[in-house]
């Protein structure tokens, strides 16, 4: 028998998960995710990119496909995951992202690995629970409800 | 997501909840499997061979920091990472081990800042242990198991 949730622990989980977006989503974006945008762009002029030759080393197919994928998760998505948009979007393509971090890290001998390991865990979980009440999804579906009952309201008035 | 699809009920959200936050309790293991073990195995060591607590394991770094008592926080950060992660992994006593590993990890942070090391994962520590000190270890824990059959 489990008890019920409290509105307290509700509101808890949801804080939890935001903490863990933003901890996750900003921490990827700012220390990786605008030195990767950097690097795309120096590599569309130089056509040098170490992420590319690393890709390379390790095996993976399409290496220049996989660095600019990688690249755009590391940015556009970890700002979405952050804020809350798109839903359980940007958690699947993270963990799916840093599930293969993970592993090639680990076969490349880099000791990044385990901070790749830890993102994987956390994209994971929010995956998982979904980005909780305190996000951006959860402001516009609330916003969108409030303009269709006044649209509703006004409708049956009129008539 | 704004979408067609039905509205998710309130206890399929909840179970997922409790999903995630079995998977993140999963970091907890890590850090007991990467570091805590480690350190803890450094520890018994050395009370086994009697030596000198003051210039070993950890206690040096947290004087090179500044803090007072770094042969008690070096054994506090061993504990935390150690046996409140593997209590916290399994979901027992959850909120009270993740408060402890949210300062033992709070103050790693701090370290990872100062020296020049990678401070990020300090960070993630951090966030997680905040996570479950916040929410609990949720359904699928020891704590849980033992409310329920007190319930029962």
């Amino acid at each position: 028998m489990t008890r019920p949730e409290s509105n307290a622990q509700r509101r808890a989980g949801d804080v939890a998960l935001l903490v863990l977006r933003l901890g996750a989503g900003l921490s990827l974006f700012i220390v990786f995710g605008l030195q990767k945008v950097h690097d795309l762009w120096q590599f569309l002029h130089t056509g040098q990119w170490t992420f590319v030759d690393f890709n390379r080393r390790v095996g993976l197919p399409v290496p220049v496909l996989v660095a600019v994928l990688q690249t755009l998760n590391e940015s556009v998505l970890a700002v979405l995951l952050a804020v809350g948009l798109l839903g359980r979007v940007p958690a699947g393509f993270l963990t799916l992202g840093f599930a293969g971090a993970t592993y090639y890290s680990l076969k490349a001998d880099e000791p990044i690995w385990m901070l790749a390991a830890y993102f994987f865990l956390m994209f994971l979980t929010l995956l998982v629970s979904g980005p909780g009440r305190f996000s951006l999804d959860s402001l516009l579906r609330s916003q969108l409800a409030k303009s269709k009952s006044d649209r509703d309201a006004k409708a049956s008035a009129a008539t | 997501m704004v979408t067609g699809r039905p509205v998710a009920t309130r206890k399929d959200v909840a179970r997922n909840v409790h999903l995630g936050l079995l998977v993140l309790r999963g970091a907890a293991l890590f850090l007991l499997l990467t570091y805590g073990w480690q350190k803890f195995w450094g520890y018994t060591q050395l009370a086994r061979a009697g030596g000198s607590w003051d210039s070993a394991g950890l206690a040096p770094l947290v004087r090179s920091m500044g803090f007072p008592l770094p042969v008690l926080l070096g054994v506090y950060a061993t504990l935390c990472e150690s046996v409140a992660a593997l209590f916290v992994a399994c979901g027992i006593f959850t909120r009270l081990m993740a408060t402890l590993l949210l300062f033992s990890t709070a103050g790693s942070f701090y370290v990872s800042m100062r020296l020049p090391e990678e401070p990020v994962r300090a960070l993630l520590y951090v966030c997680i242990f905040a996570g479950l000190a916040l929410t609990g270890p949720g359904r699928f824990s020891v704590d849980q198991w033992l409310c329920s059959r007190r319930h029962t």
